[in-house]
């Protein structure tokens, strides 16, 4: 069984990233025991660059989960004209 | 975008956004929020037609055909419109019947399966409710984060939870729960009769998921923080169902078990294996295998309580056939009595003799059992400490028993034989007794260690009971047996006795003619036995006066000591060196003892052996310095043919009165000179010379020197003609100055030498010899039986030939006297046997006969009389001491801390103490307060 899974977007741009990398959405992370788990191909309806900027916080926030407690953390990006579109993905994929 | 680790303050987007960005694709263009709500009561209806399809195929574990993406978005759009509580009705709908059909099934199997089976059958079925509503929840996992939450519902998986116990399990009134633990417990009765049960792993799970199913009035508020607390806190089924029947059908068990076990009369040592066995059962392969923590106490309590608590004094106190505690110690004492037998056990199989012996293992499982109920076990201590003072009670008459029988296959045998007789009397029943006890408590301990872990309060239960009995047995002993019972006396003074015996048999040792006892025992081993002894005696002072006693007796009458050895008349030739040897290890002996004894009463209480040990060295030093006296003044005595003479010189007062009372009597530079005893002239030179060596140098200015012949020996070397052989005679001073009498007075006509004493041939009447010693009467039947009529020493002829001596008697030489060893030791006959209120004598040549007569009865009474002295005189102290330091002290008070001070040694009486006050108060060291008669004061 593979390590990673592939994020597929609405306009079928594809990210191929780590499955432990994707549980930190509990989303994600449920797919696995469906047929997304099997494929391990899970279709978003979202567009590319959201995704992108998704998957780049999801990193993000797999890199810097334990230094949670000192603080030592640099401040993640977000373009101003994605933030109210992010924000409702996140809520959708309860990040 | 937060930074991870902070989610908490999560934002989160306005509703608006949401629907627009979701629904805009899907649903209607219109952004409306009208139109919408109508459009989503159509659009409801189709998507829970696939969410429900979709949850049927979880249920029918067809998960892998569904795309989880699809389905959540189904779930997430109807949560954003508002469909939520919709939703979460249809999905419990859904699941009740789902359950409602599975439990159908289930019951279809229930009457074809076996109980085994169904548990199995059971929990598969709930594992994949578990699983299938996992996947649900996974499904509805928007709903729970909003819907459920904002109303405080039930999680959806915790929903599947509760409707699988309401539908399922207690559906039916119960029908299925109560099938279930009717299996359980049927399954638990199976193992414990002691068959294996293949479903164990079964039962666990079983009672796992019962403990899921929360009890506490479900879909209320309160639920979800309780689910968030894992239940803790809330009851579940397991508790509200389960434990009830289960604790209530154990409780049953338990009863008619242990029923079972006392109705078939089985004896106690089975019951405690088998109980002891069923409890470890119970605890380690069942209760602790698949009980809860919280309810593994509750049975193991219950257990306890029935099969332990109510039964096992019931046990303890079975009769012996039916091996009750009685029976589990009887061995102790049987031990005791058989290890005697076998001589010398090492330590090593001492222990293994005691486990044959003793029923160690039950009385390790009873003291485990005893502990489950009681950590102090005060029960153990009480039946122990009950049976301890039985046995220990019966000791004295087991111990006369054994002495009998010896003495009767002795006497059978071989009377000659020179082993120790055990005759009925007081010194050999003392040394069994002691011993007895001894062994007896060192069996205890030993059991103590293996089987009762060394238990500090039981040990100390075991103690005071020996205690108690040790100083309860003599006295109600003799009011039980009327008889003439050997123990008259008291433990203490038993265990002077004991002490006695064997401080003579190592002085007396010599290796050619050591006893079986001497093989027996070291004298560590005495001297340990006889401390350890000495702890478990109540009254210690006591204790301290029959051993003073004692003390001064050895002292004065050993031959070892002899206090006036005089080496006599025809060859003065000397055997000293042996003597020397024996004597320094007696005194090393007794000193060893005495600092044993000081260390363990203190060395306040032994003051008075002490002073006489003092006088003891003082002699010694005196006989050394006597001795190089005649040496260095050899020409001024030669001509005097001085008698050599080993002292002991003895404080009238330190000594025990019974001895010392009328050394005045046999002075003969007494002014009454009636009095008077007349030396042998063969002695008189000696003392006489002495006595001027004495008052010179002004030690002794203050002092006066008296002669006391009823004590010591002296040495006596005899030739006898035919065959020609001499003999070393050691005989008490009476008798030797009796048979100085016999020696030759005249000289020959021709030769101006002495004639020989067999040719001079003197014939001496009773009365003469009376007259002629001034023996008191008493001491001098006792002397000329011991040399007329006792058959190993029969130095004289007595005409007539009977055992009594009687007036008119007549003595002579007894020129055929024979004696296989060259030494001859005169062994005085005890009193009782030459009295003449006892015609017939039974055994004479014995040297142990009770001592019962006057003397006896004189000593007894003195040391008596001297314990109360001692007594008076340190409660006399203890009050002084204690006033003295209070200055006004209450009544009671003082009492209570007299009693303190002296429990040690003794326990003084109220009135004892009562009249000690009266005393001091007269004497002017107290007087009563004026106003509070119950007030000392102290007049200083």
């Amino acid at each position: 069984m593979s390590n990673y899974v592939t994020l597929v977007s609405a306009d079928n741009h594809k990210f191929i990233i780590l499955k432990e990398v994707a549980s930190i959405s509990s989303m994600l992370r449920s797919t696995q025991g469906f047929e997304e788990g099997k494929t391990g191909k899970i279709n978003l309806d979202m567009d590319g660059d959201i995704l992108e900027c998704i998957v780049d916080y999801l990193y993000y926030h797999f890199k810097y989960k334990d230094e949670a407690v000192t603080g030592n953390i640099p401040e993640f990006n977000i373009p101003t004209h994605l933030a109210l579109e992010l924000l409702v993905k996140a809520d959708y994929l309860d990040i | 975008m937060l930074p991870p680790g902070s989610r908490r303050s999560k934002i989160r987007p306005p509703r608006n956004s949401l629907l627009s960005s979701f629904v805009g694709g899907s649903a209607s263009s219109s952004s409306g929020s009208s139109s919408t709500a109508n459009a989503g009561a159509e659009d409801y209806e189709k998507s829970w037609a696939i969410l429900s399809s979709a949850i049927i195929q979880i249920q029918n574990k067809n998960v892998s055909n569904l795309s989880y993406e699809q389905l959540y978005r189904k779930a997430y759009i109807l949560v954003l419109r508002k469909q939520g509580s919709r939703l979460y009705e249809n999905v419990t709908q859904l699941i009740v019947k789902h359950l409602l059909e599975r439990r159908e099934a289930l019951l279809a199997k229930l009457s074809k399966e076996s109980g085994g089976e169904f548990l199995k059958t059971l929990l598969s079925e709930w594992t994949e409710h578990l699983q299938s509503m996992k996947f649900i929840s996974d499904v509805l996992m928007y709903l729970n984060r909003v819907y459920v939450k904002e109303r405080k519902k039930l999680l959806i998986y915790d929903l599947g939870i509760q409707l699988y116990k309401e539908n399922l399990i207690k559906y039916n009134n119960n029908e299925v729960g109560e099938k279930l633990i009717d299996i359980i417990i049927e399954e638990v009765t199976k193992s414990r009769l002691g068959e294996v049960i293949t479903t164990k792993m079964y039962i666990v799970k079983v009672i796992n998921m019962m403990e899921l199913l929360e009890e506490t009035s479900p879909s209320s508020s309160s639920m979800i923080s309780e689910v968030d607390l894992g239940g803790s806190e809330g009851e579940n089924y397991y508790q509200r169902f389960f434990e009830p029947r289960f604790l209530a059908s154990s409780e049953t068990f338990f009863y008619q078990l242990s029923h079972q076990f006392m109705s078939e009369n089985i004896s106690g040592s089975a019951y405690l294996h088998e109980i002891s066995q069923f409890i470890k059962d119970e605890e380690e392969n069942r209760a602790r295998y698949y009980l809860p923590m919280s309810t593994f106490p509750k049975l193991i309590d219950l257990m306890n309580n029935i099969l332990i608590k109510d039964k096992i004094d019931e046990v303890i106190l079975l009769p012996m056939d039916r091996q009750g505690l009685s029976f589990w110690m009887e061995g102790v004492v049987r031990g005791v009595f058989e290890s005697q037998n076998n001589p010398a056990p090492t330590s090593t199989n001492s222990t293994r003799a005691i486990e044959s012996f003793a029923n160690v293992k039950e009385l390790a499982i009873l003291y485990e059992l005893v502990g489950r109920i009681d950590s102090e076990r005060e029960l153990l201590k009480v039946r122990l400490k009950e049976l301890v003072i039985s046995q220990g009670q019966s000791l004295p008459t087991l111990v006369r028993e054994k002495l009998e029988n010896n003495s009767d296959e002795l006497g059978v045998g071989n009377n000659s034989k020179k082993t120790p007789a055990f005759s009925y009397s007081s010194t050999s029943f003392a040394i069994e007794w002691i011993n007895t006890i001894s062994e007896y408590q060192e069996q205890l301990s030993t059991i103590s260690r293996i089987a009762f872990n060394n238990d500090p309060g039981v040990v100390q239960a075991i103690t005071v009971a020996i205690r108690d009995f040790i100083n309860n047995s003599t006295s109600t002993n003799n009011k039980k047996s009327g008889k003439n019972s050997p123990l008259t006396a008291s433990a203490s003074e038993l265990l002077s006795i004991f002490m006695d015996n064997y401080i003579k048999q190592f002085t007396k040792q010599s290796p050619s003619k050591s006893s079986s006892i001497n093989e027996e025992f070291s004298i560590d081993q005495v001297i340990n036995r006889s401390i350890t002894f000495l702890r478990f005696i109540k009254d210690k002072d006591t204790f301290e006066a029959h051993y003073a006693n004692h003390f001064a007796k050895r002292f004065l009458n050993t031959k070892a000591q002899s206090s006036l050895t005089t080496t006599t008349t025809s060859a003065a030739a000397l055997k000293s060196n042996n003597k020397s040897d024996r004597h320094s290890t007696s005194i090393d002996l007794e000193e060893l003892i005495l600092s044993k004894l000081m260390e363990e009463m203190g060395s306040s209480s032994l003051e008075k052996v002490m002073k006489m040990n003092r006088d003891i060295k003082s002699s010694r030093d005196l006989t050394n310095d006597w001795k190089r006296h005649i040496k260095s003044n050899d020409v001024q005595y030669s001509s005097s043919n001085l008698v050599e003479l080993e002292l002991k010189i003895c404080n009238v007062t330190d000594w025990p009165k019974s001895m010392t009372k009328d050394y005045k009597k046999y002075s003969d530079d007494n002014t009454g000179g009636t009095s008077g005893f007349p030396w042998p002239k063969q002695l008189r030179g000696t003392l006489s010379e002495f006595e001027d060596y004495w008052l010179t140098g002004k030690k002794n200015d203050n002092k006066s020197l008296h002669w006391s012949p009823k004590f010591g020996s002296m040495d006596l070397r005899i030739t006898y003609p035919s065959p020609m052989k001499t003999y070393e005679i050691n005989l008490s001073t009476y008798a030797g100055i009796i048979m100085l009498l016999f020696a030759p007075q005249s000289t020959d006509n021709i030769t101006g030498e002495l004639v020989s004493a067999f040719s001079e041939m003197r014939e001496l009447k009773y009365e003469e010899i009376r007259e002629l010693t001034k023996i008191p009467e008493q001491d001098l039947k006792r002397q000329l039986q011991s040399i007329a009529v006792a058959p190993r020493s029969r130095l004289l002829v007595k005409v007539p030939m009977t055992k009594e001596v009687n007036e008119g008697d007549i003595f002579k030489l007894n020129e055929k006297f024979k004696s296989p060893t060259i030494k001859v030791k005169v062994l005085t006959v005890s009193a009782t046997s030459s009295s003449s209120k006892r015609p017939t004598v039974a055994n004479v040549g014995g040297e142990g006969l009770p001592l019962r007569k006057t003397e006896a009865q004189e000593e007894a009474e003195e040391v008596a009389a001297n314990i109360v002295e001692g007594r008076n005189v340190e409660i006399n102290a203890a009050i002084v001491r204690i006033m003295k330091s209070r200055q006004t002290l209450n009544h009671n008070d003082l009492i209570s801390e007299l009693i303190r001070q002296l429990q040690n040694r003794f326990l003084p009486s109220t009135i004892q103490i009562k009249q000690r006050i009266e005393d001091l108060i007269e004497k002017e060291y107290l007087k009563r307060d004026s106003v509070e008669k119950s007030k000392y004061h102290y007049v200083a």
